[in-house]
This record gives structure tokens, C-alpha cells and sequence, in this order.
């Protein structure tokens, strides 16, 4: 049960001036296989956010279809549509934003449950419970509503709620962006052991290539709508192909400033043979 | 790898840290929140139990009695058949108050729904509600409720009926506007993403946000209401005798004001204190409803 | 100090600068110093403090990264030291000094000198900060017109000279566009250029790179660089950037909930903190080093929120601080180290 973007293209027609349209996406072609981590880094207008809700069915795409499991999602009718939702959910840029802030956290993690009819009220309130400890956050949170909550807990709110169906594949659409630097960490942390522990596959999208690269097994670069480069994530960074890709990985080598620990030999070595290809590279 | 709960900030008390620091500085500041709630109270206890206020029966014909001026007896005197003024004006509030609030919960119910399936159904069923809302708006409710009167003869449910059909496109069209603009907020695409049905976007997401806004505007729209329900009354209109309706006890007074003014001012007096109070209350909701849901 | 009275008609040197010349021959090395700074929003009717007893200089010449998160206070340091903290915000107590004169004290008219001529600032989100009913041009230019008393046919050639010198091409058409016709990185350019125009010494930056993609801001940070060099200016970098500090700052401070944590050369900061925020910020972060797909070093808990960062007794870090210890809750750690490298903690990282 993989999910494949084929050449997959959207057009907006711009209301008002007649004739400019934006070619958000241009022929993108992507495969996600069950347990797999596919990163999808690119700046601002680059498309990667357009492709992701074409993908989750959020936008209809004008050009190319996407596949799950071999059927084009270009033809799913609403049976189809909940079928797919049970195993491909989202997480997105601003738990803030993306959450309903009128709403009790209760009612956000169960509302799929609810739309699907799963348990009875009793019965999903201890789910949502479950959900939260899985994301380490306190189920006492439950009657608290988001402005209450703290960005990074409510970042993993979201991510227990895009778990409430057991899904297969998460798509994450920047997860990370709109929180505290001191707080992405766990919020990376939490979804290397999503990977680990529950096998869960993703599609990792976000503009920082050292977290991208960090989390994938496979990096997908994308520029103005299209994808330039597609490489396993070791690979990537010491020999990344691609112009644009060499740009990208040396801004960030260039302006990282993590240490790796210097007490550790194997790191630093890393660190060095790193650089040294980047400068063969140039 | 050790799990970390986090736990939120003081799970325990129930006021926000802001007024924890406020109180253990020792400067709480109690706002009567209350007063609102009281008014309310207030007025659903003399719809639903005038008897509480109002001694004296406002159908007990006394001929004898008639037009006395107000004195301890009778607070505002009788009128011309000897009934005691006040308490038919007190009896008269079920009629002018509590009709007027059902037009309006009735206008904002249908107009609510009418408006959610405008801004999320189809084109179609949008612009079916749109000139639909059209041609009701641009009716004055005077003459419908003219022409219905005509048809089915004066009363309060032809007025009920006239006022509701005017009232409710206000209604759809604030809705509908209001969803045009959470429409595109990331929350609803959120919703979408976990399969959630329209309809439930509507009741579940968009109503908490459209819900303070409305409580306020219905607040406001009953003191409106009143204001239209009593015209029609003191036109005929409306409550036919002998309902004590506040609007037409005072077009019965018309006849009266010179040898007895209480008779047709303190009606007015109470109509007036109806619509202030109506129009407070809505003020305070408005405010309580802080800032706009987009 | 003499006290400034009647001052002279705008154009020839500010009143402020003769009277800083009168003030000390011994002109003082720091271009800005603040000390003791403590300020406070009213939030659900009382007084929360948002920034507390915070003391640091920027020396001329130099570039100052002020760094912190949601709660750290690094907004309201820089917008109090021009004086333009929103009505809801108050400085309780320190004193901002600009080449030794008190900013906190100036009249009006005093005020208005120091902001644009002696102090260029450079908002958040520029198409935020930008009038969109204005062109470009007439918002660039309104330094000048303000301090020189030009008018703005007299100003367009200056304008324009310095939209290109912010490498904005076409810069003839872009004087007479509108903000909604740039981009971000252009509006950022122009930006600059307006808080520049009228050659002020110190330039007030706030989060400059943040709406930005990586490529654009490397080049606005490159632009920061040539225009501190060629003007001689000192720079406020404030941000929570960590990338943008290792490309222009020359020191760092950084602010955690209010507090001033830690200070010191970029290069030491980076590789040898001493405070364990610092530290775990730099650690948290997944450098090219790391092993692929390992777990990452992070600091468990969030920020602190304002009724919090108001009541902390002691280090407000403690909650989450891996090195914490009994005295951290008791008050707040009082400056280690010396005049370049300096930290407030009870037990903080050991010396490398």
C-alpha cells in the first residue's frame, strides 16, 4: 500500500488580472512505501505544501494523479475518501491555527473517532487519554482549550490527534516552524520514536535542511515546483548533485551553529570528512 | 528513552496564572459579571410568573373605577373599563417581550441555517439563499403584515409570522459572511483532513466562533422587535382585546391622554425600560464576545 | 550635562550630539548601555514584568545578537531603548543610556532626534511595517524629511541612490511603487534603506530573517555587513536565530524569561557556553555531526508564560535545567566571569 505522485502539476488561475497563473507544482513525482521517511525540503513558494494537500486530498490537482495503493484519488467518491483518511493523516505548520481554538482539546483528539463512529463517549475519552500519554503530553490537558496550552504541547496535540486512527502514513507540513527552537527538539524526538516504534511512515516537509536530513531516509528537494533531486539522505550530504542542492546543503553547513560534541573523536571526524567533500563538491 | 509528562502550569486552580500572581499580590479585582444574568432573570420571572409582581387581576372589569389616577391601590391607575394599569402592563410584558424574543430566535435559527448552507453548499444553494434573502429584505414588514392581516385577520401570530419573515434574512446573510471568511481557516482544512462531514464543520467548528456574536446580536434584535412588535400592536394590527399587549394598551389610550396621562405614559415607560434593558444586555454580550471570530 | 534648552531649528547637528560632546571628552566606548532594565505589561488588569533587571552594552562599532524565545523579553529590550513600547507597557525601573545620555528621560523633541538619526530600527515583518496606501519612496525618504527638514522632490535622488545601494534593482521604478508589489526579501531591502537614510549610528534590527527563505537571508545578512562596514554603524541583531548570529555577531546575549543569561564573544558563546540554556539550544540542534536518525539532545518543558516569568523568586531556567540545584529556586544567580564573557548561573557548565 504505497502512496505515488505521478507528474503531478497545479495551475492557479489568478482571479482578477486575467492571464498570470501560478504554476505552484510542475510534474512533482514522488513514491511513499509503508515504514519509509521521505523528506521534501524547499523554501517559500517552492510548491511542497500545494503538493501535500493534493495529496491528502485537500486540493484537487490539475495535471498527473496521485495513487494509493494503485487507485487514483482523482476518482474517489466519499467511501473512498474516509478509507484513505484511516491511514494517511496530516500534522501541520501551526497547532494554533490548525486546531480549532473554540474547542476543548477533548473534542480535537476525538473528533475522528467520532467521525468514524468508533467507541462510545466513554469509550473515546479514555483513547484520548491513551493518545495523550503517547505524546507525552499530561492527560489532565483534556478540558483545557489551545490558548491555554503551551505552542510545543499543543504541536503534539495535534500529532495525538493525527494518531486517534492508527494511521499508517503522517504527512508533516512543517511541523516544526512555528515553535520555540528550545522546544523542536522534542517534537523531533517524538517523531523519530513515531518511526521506530510504530513503523509509521511519513512524508517530512520543512525548509531546514539539517532537520530534514536528520529524520529521512530519502531527501526530495524542491524548487519552484518542481522536484530537482531525489537522493538517499547519506548521500545527500556528501554528494549532493543537484546546483540548487549543493546551494541549500552549503548555506547550512556554513551557518550551522551546533557543535556536535568535540569530546567525541567519530563525530568530529564526520564533521570534517563532511566539509571536505562539500569543498571537493564546489 | 524515559518519558516526559509535561505538565501544565497549575492544573489545580481553576483562575488563569495571570489572576493566581494578581490574588497573592493581594489585589483581586472583582468585576459583577453578574448583572447581566440578573436583568435576564428578571425579566424570563414576569414573562413566565407575572403574579409576582402584579397583584391585581388586568381582566377584572370595574366600571365604577375607571381612569382613577395612580395611588396605592392601583401604582398606575386604571384605565377606562377599571382594570388596573399597571398590572396589565405587568401581564402585557408576556406578550411584547415574549413574543418579540421568539420572533427573533426563530428569525436567527432559520436565518443561521439557511446562512451555513449558503456559505458551504453549492453555488447553487448559495445563490437560492441569496435572492431569496433579497426579495425578503426588501419588503417593509408593515405592509406584509398588512397583507397577512388582511388574509388572515389581525393577531399576534400574524404579526409573529410578518416580523419573522423580515427578520430572518439578517440573519442568513451575517452567517453566511461570517463562514465565507472561517472557511479558509487552516482549522477547517484540519477537519477536512480527518474526514469530518460539512455539516458537522458547520455545527461543530464554525458555530463556537459565529455563537458569541449571534447571542449578542439576538440581544440586540429583541429591543428592536419589541419596538416593532408594539407599533404594530398600537396600529391593530397585532394583539386584539383584550390582550393586555403594551402597544395596545396605549392605542387604547389614544382616547385618554388628556384626562388621564398615566394611562397611555407608564405603558410606554415599560416599553421603554423592556427595549434599554434588551439593548444593554446585548451591548455586554457584544463586548464579553471579544474579539471577532476572523 | 547642561540640560538641553531651546534647541537649534532641525538640520545642523542634533542637540543631543553637542551636548554628548560637551559631556565627555572621555567619549564613553559604549554606543548603547543599558542597565537594570525591568519592564512590565499590563495584562488582565495587573502589572506583569516582562523583562527584569536586564544590564548590557553595545560597544561602537560592534554587532550585538540579542537572543531569546517566546517570553525572553528580547522585543521589549529593544523597542524600550527607542521608547516605543506599546500603551499597555511600562519600564519600572533602569536606565538606557545612548553615549551617555539617559534616553529614558528625554522630552519629546529630544526623543524624536534620537529615534532616526541616532538610532535607525528595523521592524518585524516588513510588509507588516510598511503603509500600503504609501510608495515606497515617500516611506524611505521620511527619515529625512523629518530630521533634515528636506523635502521629498529634494529627497527622491538620495532614495534612490540608496535602494540601489541596498541592491535593489531598478530602483527609479521601485521609488514610486507600493509595498504589495515587492517581495519579501525586496521589502526587507527597503526597509534597511529607511532606517538608514538618515546615517544614524546604531541600527536596531528585529528578527530581520525571519520571514525569510535561507538563501534571501544570507544575502540580507551579507547586505548588514556592507552596510555596517561602509557606514561604521553598531548593530542590534534581535532573534531567535541561531543561524543569523553565527553569519554577523560579533557578541551575544542571550535572554531567557526575562533574565539576561549569558553574554560573550560569538566564537566562545558558540563553542564553549557556560550557561546550560546555551548549551541546550546549541545541543538540540541537529548539526552535521550527529548520528542519522539519532535522538536529539532536547530540553524537556516550554518557555515560561507571563504570569510566570513574573512570579519566578529564582532562575527561571530551573524547571528545566539539567544542572539544576536547591539554591536556583532561592534567587537569582548573580554575573560570573568578567568583562567580555559573562553568565548568571549557581552551576553553571565547566570552563573548556
Amino acid at each position: 500500500m504505497t502512496i505515488r505522485a505521478d507528474d503531478v502539476s497545479k495551475v492557479f488561475a489568478s482571479r482578477g488580472r486575467t492571464g498570470t497563473e501560478t504554476h505552484a507544482v510542475r510534474g512533482a513525482s514522488l513514491e511513499l512505501a509503508p515504514g519509509q521517511t521521505l523528506g521534501l525540503v524547499g523554501q517559500s513558494g517552492s510548491g511542497k505544501s500545494t503538493l501535500a494537500r493534493i495529496i491528502l486530498g485537500l486540493l484537487p490537482a490539475t495535471g498527473g494523479q496521485v495513487l494509493f495503493d494503485g487507485s487514483p484519488t482523482g476518482k474517489f467518491g466519499a467511501a473512498d475518501w474516509a478509507r484513505f483518511r484511516r491511514e494517511v493523516q496530516a500534522v501541520f505548520q501551526d497547532p494554533r491555527q490548525s486546531l480549532n481554538w473554540r474547542l476543548d482539546i477533548a473534542s480535537i483528539v476525538t473528533e475522528p473517532l467520532r467521525n468514524y463512529g468508533i467507541g462510545d463517549r466513554a469509550g473515546r475519552r479514555t483513547r484520548a487519554a491513551e493518545l495523550l500519554e503517547q505524546v507525552s503530553v499530561s492527560p489532565k490537558l483534556l478540558s483545557r482549550r489551545p490558548p491555554e496550552v503551551s505552542g510545543g504541547q499543543l504541536q503534539r496535540i495535534a500529532i495525538a490527534r493525527a494518531l486517534a486512527l492508527a494511521p499508517k502514513y503522517l504527512i508533516c507540513d512543517e511541523p516544526l516552524s512555528a515553535l520555540d527552537v528550545s522546544v523542536q527538539a522534542g517534537i523531533v524526538n517524538l517523531l523519530l520514536d513515531l518511526q521506530e516504534r510504530q513503523g509509521l511512515a511519513m512524508l517530512f516537509i520543512s525548509h531546514d535542511l539539517a532537520v530534514v536530513r536528520h529524520l529521512s531516509d530519502q531527501v526530495l528537494v524542491m524548487r519552484r515546483g518542481e522536484i530537482v533531486e531525489s537522493a538517499a539522505a547519506d548521500d545527500f550530504y556528501q554528494r549532493p548533485s543537484h546546483p540548487y542542492s549543493r546551494e541549500l546543503v552549503g548555506l547550512a553547513a556554513a551557518t550551522s551553529p551546533a557543535t556536535a560534541s568535540p569530546a567525541d573523536p567519530a563525530t568530529a571526524d564526520h564533521l570534517v570528512q563532511t566539509e571536505a567533500a562539500q569543498k571537493k563538491g564546489d | 528513552m524515559t518519558a516526559i509528562l509535561i505538565q501544565p502550569a497549575s492544573p489545580e486552580q481553576p483562575v488563569s496564572p495571570v489572576q493566581a500572581v494578581a490574588a497573592r499580590r493581594g489585589r483581586v479585582r472583582t468585576v459583577a459579571r453578574w448583572w447581566p444574568a440578573v436583568l435576564v432573570g428578571i425579566w424570563a420571572l414576569l414573562i413566565v410568573f407575572p403574579q409576582v409582581l402584579a397583584r391585581q387581576n388586568p381582566y377584572a372589569l370595574n366600571p365604577v373605577h375607571a381612569l382613577l389616577a395612580p395611588g396605592a391601590a392601583h401604582w398606575f391607575g386604571t384605565d377606562e373599563a377599571g382594570r388596573d394599569v399597571f398590572a396589565r402592563c405587568v401581564y402585557g410584558i408576556r406578550y411584547s417581550v415574549g413574543i418579540s424574543i421568539a420572533i427573533v430566535v426563530l428569525a436567527a435559527v432559520v436565518g443561521a441555517a439557511l446562512g451555513g448552507l449558503a456559505g458551504l453548499g453549492n453555488k447553487l444553494a448559495d445563490n437560492l439563499v441569496m435572492r431569496t434573502t433579497d426579495v425578503f429584505l426588501a419588503f417593509p414588514y408593515m405592509i406584509l403584515a398588512i397583507a397577512i392581516a388582511a388574509a388572515e385577520g389581525p393577531g399576534l401570530v400574524t404579526v409573529l409570522i410578518a416580523l419573522t419573515a423580515v427578520w430572518w434574512p439578517s440573519y442568513a446573510r451575517l452567517v453566511r459572511g461570517q463562514i465565507l471568511s472561517l472557511r479558509e481557516l487552516p482549522f477547517v482544512e484540519g477537519a477536512r483532513a480527518v474526514n469530518t462531514p460539512r455539516w458537522q464543520i458547520f455545527s461543530r467548528h464554525m458555530l463556537p466562533h459565529l455563537a458569541p456574536q449571534l447571542y449578542a446580536r439576538v440581544a440586540i434584535d429583541i429591543g428592536y422587535a419589541i419596538l416593532a412588535l408594539t407599533g404594530l400592536s398600537f396600529l391593530g394590527l397585532g394583539a386584539q382585546p383584550p390582550t393586555p399587549e403594551l402597544g395596545s394598551i396605549i392605542a387604547d389610550a389614544r382616547n385618554y391622554t388628556l384626562q388621564a396621562w398615566w394611562y397611555a405614559t407608564l405603558p410606554g415607560a415599560f416599553i421603554l425600560v423592556a427595549v434599554v434593558s434588551a439593548i444593554v444586555i446585548g451591548n455586554r454580550l457584544e463586548r464579553a464576545a471579544g474579539g471577532s471570530p476572523v | 550635562m547642561s540640560g538641553a534648552t531651546a534647541g537649534p531649528p532641525p538640520g545642523p547637528p542634533v542637540q543631543l550630539e553637542q551636548a554628548a560632546a560637551a559631556a565627555g571628552d572621555a567619549a564613553p566606548a559604549a554606543e548603547c548601555e543599558v542597565r537594570g532594565l525591568t519592564i512590565a505589561y499590563r495584562t488582565e488588569g495587573i502589572w506583569l514584568r516582562a523583562v527584569r533587571e536586564v544590564s548590557f552594552e553595545v560597544r561602537s562599532g560592534e554587532t550585538l545578537a540579542i537572543v531569546g524565545e517566546t517570553g525572553s523579553g528580547k522585543s521589549s529590550a529593544a523597542q524600550a531603548i527607542m521608547r516605543l513600547l506599546p500603551a499597555a507597557g511600562r519600564i519600572e525601573s533602569g536606565t538606557v543610556r545612548m553615549r551617555g545620555i539617559d534616553v529614558l528621560t528625554l522630552s519629546d523633541r529630544g526623543l524624536r532626534e534620537v529615534r532616526g538619526k541616532l538610532v535607525g530600527y528595523v521592524p518585524q515583518q516588513p510588509s507588516a511595517a510598511f503603509n500600503p496606501v504609501m510608495t515606497i519612496g515617500r516611506q524611505v525618504a521620511e527619515a529625512l524629511i523629518v530630521h533634515e527638514g528636506v523635502r521629498y522632490r529634494d529627497a527622491v535622488a538620495t532614495v534612490t541612490q540608496t535602494l540601489a545601494q541596498m541592491g535593489l534593482e531598478d530602483a527609479d521604478r521601485l521609488v514610486h511603487s507600493y509595498p504589495h508589489q515587492l517581495s519579501g526579501g525586496m521589502l526587507q531591502r527597503a526597509m534597511i534603506a529607511s532606517a538608514i537614510i538618515a546615517r544614524p549610528r546604531l541600527l536596531l534590527t528585529d528578527e530581520p530573517t525571519s520571514a525569510l527563505d535561507v538563501s534571501v537571508q544570507r544575502q540580507i545578512l551579507d547586505l548588514l555587513k556592507r552596510v555596517r562596514d561602509d557606514h561604521g554603524l553598531t548593530i542590534m541583531l534581535i532573534t531567535h536565530d541561531l543561524r543569523a548570529v553565527t553569519q554577523i555577531a560579533d557578541r551575544v546575549l542571550v535572554l531567557y524569561a526575562g533574565r539576561k543569561v549569558e553574554i560573550g564573544p560569538t566564537a566562545q558563546l558558540l563553542s564553549a557556553p557556560r550557561h546550560p540554556y546555551t548549551r541546550g539550544l546549541l545541543t538540540s540542534y541537529p548539526g552535521a555531526g550527529l548520528q542519522h536518525k539519532s535522538r536529539l539532545a532536547a530540553l524537556p518543558g516550554a518557555p515560561l508564560g507571563p504570569a510566570e516569568v513574573d512570579a519566578e523568586q529564582g532562575c527561571p531556567f530551573r524547571t528545566r535545567c539539567p544542572r539544576v540545584q536547591p539554591v536556583c529556586a532561592e534567587h537569582f544567580p548573580a554575573a560570573s566571569g568578567d568583562a567580555e564573557h559573562a553568565w548568571h548561573c549557581h552551576n553553571p557548565e565547566p570552563a573548556k
